[in-house]
């Protein structure tokens, strides 16, 4: 890690923070980018503490929203990834076993199971895949070990379709070359007064809540190590909305914003409904 | 420290090191060029509170008073003073949870606003209701609604939305001595809101906030006009501002800055520094390669090359004044719509520009001062020369009045805090010799509330009496924006025979004795009549006036001397605007015996 890319945003005056959903959610100094890139630089420097670093890393979503508005390119999306990746706590992933047969495999990573909803809308077997890590979505920031990972998962799921219903999981899909498929593109959500268009993952038709911030708060590894920030983010959507109903394709996000008092709707919602 | 109690009001409270860490600083230059060069930083605050509720911040307040702590407020941190900083043994208030913007009332046009919102968020939030507050500082998207208040703000279209004093129509403020409603929401005869607007968290929290508003501009007329030289251009926004036509934009560029802010696009990667060698390059040969090393030589070999300044110029929804300003620019060279699009594109471009100095191991800053029509070529020259003798130095005029305007510099310098301290040591010295206010709308802060308490001089005593009253502990932001005692100013001229005492006819102004009934005889015969009519005597009317009777375009009152009841004399209030601090003028009026008022005129032709 080059120091110079941390003192860029160091020494900002925090000209991102009103796009950055971890910063407007939470209300804090501590979570503007600016603050995040010099807990970062603080570790570097050693004056706080790798652990201490990789928290400070760790409030960033990677919704990407600060570079976009960063007259100097800053990609502080990648340094922080690389920051959680150097000193980050040793993350293992369970690989679950598939489920049933089927071409197709529902990656189901929430309380819901839907692979026999999505079967009968199909007309043919679903096999199912637990998951409570989203495939170990946090490997990603350890790239090296995410290489092994994905290996193992290549061969558990080969020659299969993988149906994914939220951006980690779709994420790791992606990274590990899986053949994937998301399942609000099988299965949009009902209809909503506005749309949430998720920072990762497919987006849907509709009129997106008007000031929104890109993240709901549930990215990973984000919501993990910091719960209570990541609730906070929730919950300002929740306030924004004022009891107005939202429409998702992810299921990540709307387990998140549901539990901070979304009326929401998701495409898991709308299967399980139409076969209820 | 026990933070049980705060705990239990329910608000979030930290004590954890990287949150505290955040708050140790705001964007004081000098903080960042510390933590760039020597990796030193300002003490954190012990606590941090985020408190959403009235109540709550009272608790803060009552917690930090029984423990002994003092409280810092804190918005956006965007200061560029050091007027939110943490200390130790200190409690830091973040208002950021006020965060609520209300519908708009079309019909008083008005809007209430929590303190804690960010100027980017209440400006998208307005539009899309087809409102605007008109108040767009460079800091838009770092800065919050009650840092607004702290320092007295003012927007780049300032010149026709007024600055932040003329859009701030009422606020709630949580004091040590209570919760108070100001200005259009205060219930009583007396008015807190100036002394309170501007007091940099010295008095307390302010939690939301009534703001003026005016409807969202469907056209914005921009237009770049390139002039041989400043005096002639700024003569040019003089006169538009003198002829009532209150443009959105009025800008004007120095050679220098007219080279660096037209040429320099940040996309590119070039920085400041860059462009400034390339400026330098052609006639300095190896000394391109150190530009910041000998200021004075470059200031000199950069004032020696040929260069037009561009006047931009900018009209928001008004066709029929951007045509009358026309033949007041004949004799500047229109550049077409180009350098105004680029302006209006870019216009937040500088505080990106700044950073990759600092990596570089330099340092930059600004500096904003104001004065009088009259006097604002002294100022220029007076303040460039001080800052030019420890930095490379360029300055653009902005904030345009009918009476004067704001200069703000520009500067890069290369040195540690010496170089840095010296810089602006000298720099606030020049403006006070030259008669200028050290402050046009970034506040004092750490950096300069020993030069603004120098300007208010023997009017510190009315600071003192309103922290007294609101915050007896001195718990609230000690030290700011005035420091901890009286800093003794000049003693005001003794005055002649009034009661017109003088008449500054480039600012449209006039020095009058405001109890004589015979002031407009006597303009009369000068040929001019005050601007601010009353229905009644002058100082009557001036003392009744209230927030809402007057805006950026019916400015009533410039400058006050007044006599205190122990025979100390004082001037306060520099045309055309001081952020000085709070605006003590209105405290002044109602406590002292006047001897003066500067109001503005107008000829009766």
């Amino acid at each position: 890690m080059k120091r110079a890319d941390f003192e860029t945003c160091a020494y900002c005056p925090k000209l991102c923070r009103h796009v950055c959903p971890v910063a407007v959610g939470t209300a804090r100094e501590s979570t503007t980018p600016t603050a995040m890139m010099t807990g970062a630089l603080l570790a570097l420097d050693g004056i706080v503490t790798p652990a201490e670093g990789y928290a400070s890393a760790a409030l960033c979503t990677s919704c990407g929203a600060c570079t976009e508005v960063c007259l100097l390119d800053q990609p502080v999306r990648d340094l922080l990834a690389e920051a959680r990746g150097a000193w980050g706590p040793r993350v293992e992933s369970l690989l679950g076993t598939v489920e049933g047969t089927g071409t197709w495999v529902a990656v189901e990573c929430d309380e819901r199971r839907w692979s026999e909803a999505l079967a009968k809308k199909r007309g043919g077997a679903v096999a199912r895949f637990r998951t409570t890590d989203h495939l170990g979505a946090r490997l990603l920031d350890h790239p090296a070990r995410f290489a092994t990972h994905a290996s193992a998962l290549r061969d558990r799921l080969a020659g299969r379709t993988v149906i994914v219903s939220c951006h980690a999981c779709e994420r790791v899909a992606r990274e590990a070359g899986l053949v994937h498929e998301h399942l609000s593109k099988l299965q949009p959500p009902e209809s909503a007064d506005w749309v949430h268009q998720p920072c990762h993952g497919p987006r849907i038709d509709g009129a997106p809540l008007p000031g929104a911030t890109a993240c709901c708060g549930a990215a990973e590894p984000f919501a993990s190590v910091h719960p209570e920030a990541a609730a906070e983010v929730a919950r300002w959507w929740e306030r924004a909305l004022a009891g107005a109903s939202l429409a998702t394709p992810d299921t990540r996000c709307g387990v998140a914003l549901r539990k901070a008092g979304v009326a929401l709707r998701d495409p898991v919602d709308a299967l399980l409904a139409s076969f209820a | 420290m026990d933070v049980d109690a705060l705990v239990r009001t329910g608000m979030r409270v930290s004590q954890a090191p990287l949150e505290r860490d955040a708050y140790r600083r705001d964007l004081w230059p000098r903080d960042t060029l510390r933590l760039a060069r020597d990796r030193t930083r300002p003490p954190s605050p012990d606590v941090v509170v985020w408190p959403c509720t009235e109540g709550q911040v009272a608790a803060a307040l009552g917690w930090a008073h029984d423990v002994g702590a003092v409280v810092v407020p804190y918005g956006g941190g965007s200061g560029v003073c050091g007027g939110a900083a943490g200390r130790p043994r200190s409690i830091v208030v973040d208002t950021k949870r006020f965060d609520r913007i209300g519908p708009v009332d079309p019909v008083a046009r008005t809007v209430e606003v929590g303190a804690g919102v960010l100027g980017a968020h209440l400006e998208s939030a307005l539009a899309r209701q087809g409102w605007t507050t008109g108040h767009s500082p460079s800091s838009i998207m770092c800065s919050t609604v009650g840092g607004y208040v702290a320092a007295r703000s003012a927007g780049q279209f300032s010149s026709r939305y007024g600055t932040f004093d003329d859009i701030l129509l009422g606020a709630e403020v949580v004091t040590p001595s209570g919760t108070k409603a100001l200005g259009e929401w205060a219930t009583g005869d007396e008015d807190l809101l100036p002394l309170v607007s501007g007091s940099e968290g010295g008095l307390g929290v302010v939690t939301r906030t009534l703001l003026r508003v005016a409807p969202l501009p469907a056209r914005r007329w921009l237009r770049g006009y390139a002039f041989p030289d400043v005096l002639e251009a700024e003569d040019a926004m003089r006169r538009i501002m003198q002829a009532d036509l209150w443009p959105s934009v009025l800008r004007l560029y120095d050679p220098i800055d007219t080279r660096i802010a037209h040429r320099t696009r940040v996309s590119e990667g070039a920085s400041v520094l860059s462009r400034l060698r390339d400026l330098v390059a052609p006639i300095s040969g190896a000394l391109s390669a150190l530009p910041l090393a000998l200021p004075e030589l470059v200031n000199r070999l950069a004032d020696s090359l040929p260069g037009e300044c561009v006047l931009i110029v900018g009209f928001d929804d008004d066709d029929a004044a951007a045509e009358r300003a026309l033949p007041l620019l004949a004799r500047g060279r229109d550049l077409g719509a180009g350098p105004g699009e680029h302006w209006y594109a870019h216009r937040h471009d500088v505080s990106y520009k700044l950073i990759p100095i600092f990596v570089q191991g330099h340092f930059a800053d600004t500096m904003e001062v104001a004065s009088s029509w009259a006097n604002l070529e002294r100022l220029h020259i007076a303040v460039r020369d001080a800052i030019g003798r420890h930095a490379f130095v360029m300055a653009h005029l902005s904030h345009a009045y009918r009476e004067g305007c704001s200069i703000y510099f520009s500067f890069v310098g290369r040195g540690t805090t010496d170089v840095y301290d010296a810089a602006w040591r000298d720099a606030l010295d020049a403006v006070r010799v030259a008669g200028g206010t050290v402050t046009h709308h970034h506040g004092a802060g750490q950096l300069k509330r020993d030069a603004a308490a120098r300007e208010i001089g023997a009017a510190f005593r009315l600071w003192s009496a309103a922290k007294a009253r609101l915050d007896p502990g001195a718990i609230m932001n000690p030290g700011m924006p005035f420091g901890d005692r009286e800093q003794r100013g000049e003693e005001p001229p003794v005055l002649g025979e009034g009661p017109v005492f003088a008449i500054d006819r480039t600012s449209l102004l006039a020095s009058v004795d405001p109890s004589s009934p015979a002031i407009d005889g006597a303009l009369a015969a000068e040929g001019y009549r005050l601007r601010y009519r009353p229905d009644r005597p002058l100082l009557a009317s001036l003392r009744s006036l209230r927030r809402r009777d007057h805006d950026v375009r019916t400015t009533p009152l410039y400058g006050v001397q007044a006599r205190f009841p122990d025979g100390l004399r004082v001037r306060l209030g520099h045309a055309p605007r001081s952020a000085c601090g709070p605006d003590l003028r209105w405290e002044l009026l109602r406590t002292a015996a006047i001897e003066m008022v500067e109001v503005a005129i107008e000829p009766v032709s």
